[in-house]
């Protein structure tokens, strides 16, 4: 497993005049699993998209490192994996061509490893539906998937059990369990149920 | 991490390729676009017809309806490209996946492919309607080529910028004219001229014009559009 850390510090967000982060600083390595906790509107969804680079911090610095190399911005498509209640994949596209495609344009092209996820997803069978015609617990299944087909170092995980049954969570525990051995996995929920995951923890809107 | 970083052009090509199935299934843009064009093409066909403008401004005229109801056309169908992917909301899916200058240009080749394709099936059918014959064929049809390239690459680029706005519809013409509007004319005045006379000696300054604007228009969207995909 490769050395990886994040360092977070002093960030600060504001969405125009509401300050919604002020003064995060974490640090996190390799095996760690940090959960992000706090009320709704505490801004969790908000600090997650700023790690994974999908927001730019007003003020503080994050960095990222893997093997004592710091990752630039442009290598973000490749070490990052995010899933988000608030994302969706291609409902034109069927299951499998949506994780073809997102992992393709990571330059991976493992369909073995993408039957063996939809294996364990118990979505093998739906491979060849489109998106659109799956439920909710299917389609953050696959989302999960797409997330970490590319063995990201570091993952994202924003309210990921949300409208997972019981073979769903067991399923996603799984995949987190997958990452301690990858990196780091950094989890934003408020679901108890969740805090469980964790060995570290940063709590907003105390 | 077992990666293989694609090349730019594999990823423009996989963008392209996605948009294009998804397009396929879904023909929101196709049969917007189609459907705009034949209504436009049969109602100046019908009211104005062949016979009721002179032959002298016969080519003035027929060139600029023809750039109007593209412009109008890629108005409704080009501006998709982004909208769809924030109403989808496939946009954070597409930005965690890949980088900015591929997917600018996978989705403008998607639209150039889109609005090239449509026009060289209405620019026929526009001249069988309207008995418009071109003299130079070959140079209408090269400046009708280097417009639908800077339609096209404008139209990307402001599909992206009204994605984050909130009144999508209305804001795509209204920042779209102002900035096509030297393309419009100067595309009008080259196609009538190709359309009304054998002389060539119109196209070099033309085609000058025509590809200068599209590469300002494509260098200029290409160092903007991380900017406003990021934001």
């Amino acid at each position: 497993m490769p050395f990886c850390n994040i360092k977070a510090k002093n960030i600060h967000f504001s969405y125009g005049k509401e300050n919604i982060l002020k003064g995060i600083n974490f640090e996190v390595s390799e095996k760690d699993i940090l959960i992000i906790k706090g009320p709704n509107g505490s801004g969790k969804s908000t600090l997650i998209k700023l790690l994974s680079g999908l927001l730019t911090v007003d003020k503080g610095e994050i960095e990222y490192y893997v093997e004592d190399k710091k990752i630039e911005k442009s290598e973000f498509n490749i070490f990052f994996g995010f899933c988000s209640v608030e994302q969706n994949l291609y409902e034109e596209l069927t299951v499998w061509e949506n994780l073809y495609f997102l992992s393709k344009l990571r330059g991976i092209i493992l369909k073995d490893e993408i039957e063996d996820y939809l294996k364990k997803a118990e979505l093998f069978s739906a491979k060849d539906k489109y998106f659109k015609n799956l439920s909710s617990g299917m389609r953050q299944k696959v989302k999960i998937i797409s997330s970490i087909l590319h063995k990201p170092p570091f993952l994202f995980l924003d309210e990921p059990s949300t409208n997972l049954d019981e073979k769903g969570i067991r399923f996603l525990s799984d995949i987190i369990e997958e990452q301690k051995f990858r990196g780091i996995c950094i989890i934003a929920t408020n679901n108890e149920n969740e805090y469980i995951y964790g060995n570290k923890s940063v709590e907003l809107g105390k | 991490m077992e990666t293989n970083q694609l090349n730019l052009a594999n990823k423009i090509i996989l963008i392209f390729s996605k948009e294009l199935k998804s397009e396929w299934r879904s023909k929101v843009s196709i049969n917007s676009i189609v459907l705009f064009s034949v209504v436009t093409l049969v109602l100046i066909s019908y009211s104005i017809g062949p016979y009721k403008i002179d032959e002298n401004s016969k080519s003035d005229v027929f060139s600029a309806l023809l750039m109007l109801s593209l412009f109008f056309s890629s108005s409704i169908g080009l501006s998709r490209v982004f909208v769809k992917e924030v109403e989808q909301k496939t946009e954070i899916t597409l930005k965690i996946s890949s980088d900015p200058l591929s997917i600018f240009l996978g989705k403008f080749l998607f639209n150039f492919i889109l609005i090239f394709g449509i026009s060289i099936i209405i620019t026929p059918l526009f001249c069988i309607l309207m008995e418009f014959f071109i003299k130079n064929l070959c140079l209408f049809l090269s400046i009708m080529f280097i417009s639908m390239l800077g339609l096209s690459i404008v139209s990307t680029f402001i599909s992206a910028i009204v994605s984050k706005a909130s009144m999508k519809g209305a804001l795509f013409p209204i920042l779209t004219f102002p900035i096509l509007m030297p393309l419009i004319l100067e595309s009008t005045k080259a196609l009538s001229l190709s359309a009304s006379s054998e002389d060539k000696s119109f196209f070099l300054q033309s085609f000058l014009i025509l590809i200068s604007y599209s590469g300002i228009a494509f260098f200029g969207s290409i160092i903007l559009f991380e900017k406003v995909w990021k934001e």
